[in-house]
C-alpha cells in the first residue's frame, strides 16, 4: 500500500512548513535550524534528509541540484521547493487541526 | 576532507552524498571547528545520516504514516539481526566476549613485537631513501672496520650521493639542570647533515644548523622525554644550560619524537650534541664506524656502492680503514680489501642477531595467543550452532511463508556480520587495554622498556578474518542447511537437535579441551622452568645486597682516578651505619655477556688449558655476596687495584676450576699461567699468578645455566674501566641506595651511579624473556580454561535441556537422582577423555618447540602434565555440575507436559 500523500506526520508537516518559509532556498541546514529555532524541536540531520526524500516521493516538494561552487564543501547541493500538492496538504492538515480544535479552550484544567 | 570522511560518505545514498558533504562543511565552517575531533564528529554524523537514509527512521515513519515503513532490504536485515540479538542477548554477548578475548590477546601480542622489531623509527621521514654504510671486507659481512674522519668529505663527492653523515650513541654523565643529580643519559653525537638526512624536526625551539656543527658550537638538543621530565615541557627550557661531562651546552631545541635508532628500532637517546664537541667531552675519537646517506634522485643504490668504493680506493690515506676493536684482526692493519658497504635503509650493526634473539620468543607468544584465538573460535562456533539449532523452527516458518533461501541466508550472514564487527571493536579495546598493561615493562633483554605500544592494523585484519571465517562457517553454513529443512518435518522436530549438529558440537568441545590442555600444560612447564631458573643455586646469598656501578671513564677520568674513587667509596660505605660489608667487582657479578674470558693452565705443566671467566674483585667480594671459601685466603687491601705485572700477582679460583686443574690436590700456593682469551689457535702467555684461595662455585650472566663454570678472581687489572659496588647491609634497598648516592656525590659530584638495584634485580634482568613467556602463557591458559569451562557448561546445559523429557520419564519410573547425574556426567567424561587425549598429543608436538627454552625439567614433565590433566578434568566436571544437578531435579509432570 502506497503512503497516502494527503496525510502528513508531524515532522513532515514541520519540514514542509520550513520549506515553504524558506521559499526556493530550502536545504537541510536552514530547515533544521528553522525547526529548532521556531518549533524548538531538535531533529537529527538524517531525519531531515529522509523526510525530504519522502515528501518528494509523495509529490509534495520538488528538488534540483544547485551549481557546484567554490564554497566550503564546494559540491552540488539538493535544493527544495514546495509543490502545489504540498501547499494543499499543509492546508488540509491545518483545516483538520482547526476543525478539531474549534470551540475548545486550550487552557490548563484546574 | 579526511580519508575517514571520504570513506564513510560512500555509505550515503548517491543522490544525497554531495549535499550531505556540503551541509556538513557549512556547519563546520560556521562553528569554526577544525582538527581531528571535528573530523571524527563529521564522520560520525555522516554515518548517522547514512544509517537513517538507508535503513529508514522508524520514529519519523511511524509518526508520518502510522505504520512501519518498509525499510530497504539490507537495512531490514540489520534491524532484524539487532532484534534477534536483543531478544536473546546472552549468547550474543558470550560470542562477542569470547572473540574479543581471542582477538585482543593475539592483537596485543603481535603489537608488542611489531613495536619492538618492525615498526618505523619514530620521528624520522623517508627511511626508504636512506642507506647505511659500514666499512667491511667485500666478502666478509661479519668483520667491521672504521674509517678515518677525513674520509667523509671524500665520500660526499660521490655523484649519486645526496648527503652523507655520521653519528654514534654513547652514555655520558649529564646534569640537565644546575640543581639536578648527575645521571647517565644516552647521548647521540652527530655530524652536520645528520639530522637533515633523517628529516628530524624540532618540537620546540629548533634543530642544529650545519654551520653550528662544523664550527663546533656548544649547543644541545634534548628529547621530549627529558623536556617533560626536567622542564615540565616548558618553552623556558630553550636557552638553558645542560652540563655533559662537566662541560656546559646551551639547549637550542627539543627533538620531535625521534630518540635515536638501533637494532630494536628505537634507542632512548635524551641528548644530541655536535660531534665537533668531542674534545670538550674528553673524547678523542678519530674514526667513523658507520655512515648514513641518501641516494640522489635518479641514482640507484648499486651505483652508489660502486661510486663510494671507487672514491674510497682513490682517496689514499683518507681511505685507510682501521679494524674496529674486537674485530678478529689486529689493530691498525691496513686492509685494502675494506670497502664502504652500502645497506638499504637504516641498518644497525648486529641487527639480525638482536632481532633474532627477540624473535626467538615470537613463535611462542603468537602460538599461544593463536591457540587462544582458535579456542575462542571453537567456543563461538559452539554457541552459534546452539543458536541456529534453536532457530530451526523460525527459519522453517519463514521459509514456508515464502522467504527464499538466499533471503534467509543473507539474514543470518548479516547477523553474523554484526557479531563480528562487535567482537572486533571489543577485541581492539581489549588489545588496547592489554598493551596499556605492559607499558613500562621490559619483556626483552635486548630492547628497552616498552613505551606506548600502537596497534597494528595488519594483525587486526588477520584476527578479524579468522573471527569472520568462524562466524560465517559455523553460523551461516549450518543455518543454510537448516533453512532447507522441510517445513512439516521441522515443525514436528521442534526442540530436538539433529544428530549431526550434536556431534559437531561435541567435537568442538573436544577441540576446546585439547587446546586448553595444551596451554595449561605449556604454562605449567614454562612456569616451573622459570621457578627453576629463579631458584637456581647461585652459590651465594643474594638477599640483603644492593649494587650500583661507577664508570669514571665517561667523565674522562684516568684509571688511577677511578680506582681512587672506588677505594674511597668503599671506605666510606664501610663506616656507614647499617653496612655490614662493601666490595667491588668488575664486571658485574651477573653481567649479561659474562665475565672476561681467558685461558689458564697450571704453570710449568704441559696440561691442556681451560677456558675460564675472570673478574676483578676486592677482598670482601666473597663475604659480601656470601660465597663460601673452603680453602686459602682472600685478597688483602694492599693487593686490591694495584697495577699487576707479568708475574707476582695473586688469584682466587673456584672449586670447579680447582677440580679440573688439580683434581683432589690442594690448589692453594700453586702457580697459574693465564693466557689470551681467543678460543682457537695457539696458547699465548699473558701473566702468571699464585693461587691464594679457593671459593665456592657461582653462576654468571653468560653461564647462568652452567653449574660447572670455571672462574678466576683477580684483585686488579690494567684495563679497568667500569665496576660495580656491592653492599651488604641491614637497611632497606631503597634507603641503602640513596645513602650510597650521597656517598658517591660527596666524593665526585659529577659521577652518576649506574643501574642501582639489588643483587636479585641483577639476576632477574637475565631472564626477561623467560618471565614474559611464563606470564603470557599463564594468562592465556587462564583465559583458555575459562573458555573451556564455558564451552562445556553450554554443551551440557543444552544437552540436559534437550533430554528433559527423557530425564522426566526416568525419574517418573523411579531412577534415583544419582543415576540421572551419572548419566549426564558420563557424557562429559567421554568428551573430556577424548579432549585430554587430543590435548596431550598436541602438547607432545608443541613441546618440541619448548625443549630449548625450559630449564631443569623435561618439556614433557610427567608431573606437570598430570597436574594439568587433573585441573582440566576437574574444570570439566565442575562446569557440568550445575546442569547435571538440574537434570536430577526435573519434575516429571512438567517435563512430560512440555511441547
Amino acid at each position: 500500500m502506497a503512503p497516502d500523500p494527503s496525510r502528513l506526520g508531524e515532522v513532515e508537516q514541520l519540514v514542509l512548513l520550513a520549506v515553504l518559509r524558506l521559499d526556493s532556498a530550502a536545504y537541510a541546514v536552514p530547515i533544521r535550524n528553522l525547526i529548532a529555532g521556531q518549533a524548538g524541536l531538535g531533529l537529527s540531520r538524517g531525519s531531515i534528509y529522509i523526510t525530504l526524500d519522502r515528501l518528494e516521493k509523495k509529490g509534495l516538494v520538488e528538488s534540483w541540484f544547485s551549481e557546484p561552487t567554490g564554497e566550503p564543501g564546494g559540491k552540488a547541493r539538493r535544493l527544495f521547493r514546495i509543490r502545489p500538492a504540498g501547499v494543499a496538504a499543509l492546508r488540509a492538515a491545518r483545516r483538520a487541526v482547526d476543525k478539531l480544535s474549534a470551540g475548545t479552550v486550550l487552557a490548563r484544567k484546574t | 576532507m579526511s580519508a575517514l570522511r571520504r570513506a564513510v560518505r560512500l555509505l550515503v545514498p548517491r543522490d544525497w552524498r554531495d549535499s550531505v558533504d556540503r551541509d556538513l562543511a557549512e556547519e563546520i565552517a560556521t562553528a569554526r571547528r577544525a582538527g581531528l575531533r571535528t573530523e571524527l564528529w563529521a564522520a560520525w554524523q555522516i554515518l548517522r545520516v547514512a544509517a537513517r537514509l538507508r535503513f529508514g527512521d522508524s520514529s519519523v515513519t511511524r509518526a508520518a504514516s502510522g505504520r512501519r515503513f518498509p525499510a530497504r532490504g539490507l537495512g531490514r536485515d540489520v534491524q532484524f539481526a539487532f532484534r534477534m540479538i536483543r531478544r536473546e542477548p546472552w549468547p550474543a554477548a558470550a560470542i562477542v566476549f569470547t572473540l574479543a578475548l581471542g582477538i585482543g590477546a593475539a592483537t596485543a601480542a603481535y603489537a608488542v613485537f611489531n613495536h619492538v622489531v618492525f615498526r618505523p623509527i619514530p620521528g624520522i621521514a623517508g627511511e626508504a631513501d636512506l642507506f647505511t654504510v659500514y666499512f667491511q671486507p667485500a666478502d666478509d659481512r661479519r668483520t667491521f672496520g672504521a674509517a678515518p674522519r677525513t674520509s667523509l668529505e671524500v665520500l660526499r663527492q660521490a655523484a649519486g650521493v645526496d648527503g652523507l653523515a655520521s653519528a654514534y650513541t654513547t652514555e655520558m654523565p649529564v646534569v640537565p639542570r644546575p640543581d639536578a643529580d648527575p645521571d647517565h643519559s644516552s647521548v647521540e653525537l652527530v655530524t652536520d647533515q645528520y639530522l637533515g638526512l633523517l628529516g628530524i624536526r624540532a618540537r620546540a625551539g629548533r634543530v642544529f644548523t650545519d654551520d653550528e656543527i662544523t664550527r663546533g658550537l656548544d649547543v644541545a638538543l634534548i628529547s621530549e622525554r627529558m623536556w617533560m621530565r626536567e622542564f615540565d615541557g616548558s618553552p623556558a627550557a630553550i636557552g638553558q644550560q645542560v652540563r655533559v661531562n662537566r662541560h656546559p651546552f646551551t639547549i637550542v631545541g627539543v627533538v620531535d619524537r625521534y630518540q635515536g635508532w638501533s637494532a630494536v628500532r628505537v634507542e632512548q637517546v635524551d641528548l644530541w650534541l655536535p660531534m665537533t664537541a668531542e674534545p670538550r667531552l674528553g673524547r678523542s675519537d678519530t674514526t667513523y664506524f658507520s655512515l648514513i646517506g641518501k641516494v640522489r634522485p635518479g641514482a640507484t643504490q648499486p651505483a652508489v656502492q660502486e661510486q663510494l668504493t671507487a672514491a674510497f680506493r682513490d682517496a689514499g690515506p683518507a681511505g685507510l680503514v682501521m679494524t674496529y676493536p674486537g674485530a678478529r684482526t689486529d689493530w691498525n692493519r691496513t686492509l685494502p680489501a675494506f670497502v664502504p658497504m652500502v645497506y638499504p635503509g637504516l641498518f644497525a650493526n648486529g641487527q639480525e642477531a638482536t632481532r633474532g634473539r627477540i624473535l626467538d620468543v615470537y613463535p611462542f607468544a603468537m602460538g599461544a595467543t593463536g591457540l587462544l584465538l582458535l579456542l575462542a573460535c571453537a567456543n563461538t562456533a559452539n554457541l552459534l550452532l546452539a543458536r541456529t539449532v534453536q532457530r530451526e523452527r523460525e527459519l522453517a516458518v519463514r521459509s514456508a511463508l515464502g522467504a527464499g533461501r538466499w533471503r534467509l541466508a543473507r539474514g543470518l550472514l548479516v547477523e553474523a556480520g554484526v557479531l563480528v564487527v562487535a567482537s572486533l571493536v571489543a577485541g581492539l579495546a581489549t588489545a588496547k587495554l592489554l598493551t596499556g598493561l605492559v607499558r613500562g615493562t621490559q619483556p626483552f633483554a635486548a630492547a628497552p622498556e616498552l613505551g606506548d605500544v600502537g596497534i597494528d592494523w595488519r594483525v587486526v585484519a588477520f584476527s578479524a578474518a579468522v573471527a569472520g571465517a568462524t562466524v560465517v562457517l559455523f553460523g551461516f553454513v549450518p543455518a543454510l542447511a537448516a533453512a532447507r529443512v522441510e517445513f512439516r518435518q521441522a515443525l514436528r522436530q521442534t526442540g530436538r537437535v539433529t544428530h549431526s549438529s550434536r556431534r559437531l558440537r561435541a567435537i568442538l568441545v573436544c577441540v576446546q579441551l585439547a587446546l586448553s590442555l595444551t596451554l595449561i600444560a605449556g604454562a605449567g612447564v614454562l612456569g616451573r622452568s622459570l621457578h627453576n631458573l629463579r631458584s637456581v643455586d647461585l652459590g651465594m646469598k643474594p638477599d640483603g645486597v644492593v649494587s650500583f656501578s661507577l664508570n669514571g671513564r665517561r667523565l674522562g677520568l684516568t684509571n688511577d682516578q677511578q680506582n681512587e674513587i672506588v677505594s674511597e667509596t668503599l671506605r666510606r660505605l664501610r663506616s656507614t651505619p647499617g653496612v655490614e660489608a662493601a666490595a667491588y667487582a668488575s664486571p658485574q657479578a651477573f653481567w649479561r655477556d659474562g665475565w672476561f674470558p681467558a685461558r689458564v693452565r697450571p704453570a710449568s705443566a704441559e696440561a691442556p688449558d681451560i677456558v675460564v671467566e675472570t673478574g676483578i674483585v676486592s677482598g670482601e667480594f666473597f663475604s659480601v655476596l656470601g660465597i663460601p671459601q673452603p680453602a686459602g685466603r682472600t685478597f688483602a687491601e694492599s693487593e686490591f687495584l694495584r697495577p699487576p705485572g707479568k708475574s707476582g700477582g695473586v688469584g682466587v679460583i673456584n672449586l670447579a676450576l680447582a677440580r679440573r686443574l688439580f683434581g683432589a690436590e690442594s690448589a692453594v700456593g700453586r702457580l697459574l699461567d693465564v693466557g689470551d682469551a681467543r678460543p682457537e689457535g695457539e696458547w699465548r702467555f699473558r701473566r702468571q699468578l699464585t693461587i691464594v684461595g679457593v671459593v665456592g662455585d657461582t653462576r654468571s650472566g653468560r653461564r647462568f645455566r652452567d653449574d660447572e663454570r670455571a672462574a678466576l678472581y683477580e684483585p686488579s687489572s690494567s684495563r679497568l674501566t667500569t665496576g660495580t659496588i656491592y653492599v651488604r647491609s641491614t637497611r632497606s634497598a631503597a634507603a641503602m641506595i640513596s645513602e650510597a648516592r650521597q656517598v658517591v656525590r660527596q666524593i665526585e659530584p659529577n659521577l652518576p651511579i649506574i643501574s642501582p638495584g639489588t643483587l636479585r634485580d641483577e639476576v632477574e634482568r637475565l631472564i626477561p624473556e623467560e618471565r614474559m613467556l611464563a606470564y603470557l602463557i599463564s594468562v592465556v591458559a587462564v583465559f583458555a580454561t575459562l573458555l573451556g569451562m564455558a564451552g562445556i557448561y553450554a554443551v551440557v546445559a543444552y544437552m540436559v535441556n534437550e533430554r528433559t523429557r527423557e530425564f522426566g520419564i526416568r525419574i517418573a519410573l523411579g531412577a534415583p537422582a544419582s543415576a540421572v547425574a551419572r548419566n549426564v556426567l558420563r557424557g562429559v567424561g567421554v568428551l573430556s577423555l577424548v579432549g585430554v587425549a587430543a590435548g596431550l598429543a598436541l602438547f607432545a608436538i608443541a613441546s618440541r618447540m619448548l625443549a630449548t627454552r625450559v630449564y631443569g625439567l623435561s618439556p614433557l614433565d610427567p608431573y606437570t602434565l598430570a597436574a594439568a590433566t587433573m585441573l582440566l578434568l576437574a574444570t570439566a566436571v565442575g562446569a557440568s555440575w550445575l546442569p547435571a544437578r538440574r537434570a536430577t531435579r526435573v519434575d516429571p509432570t512438567v517435563a512430560l507436559r512440555a511441547d
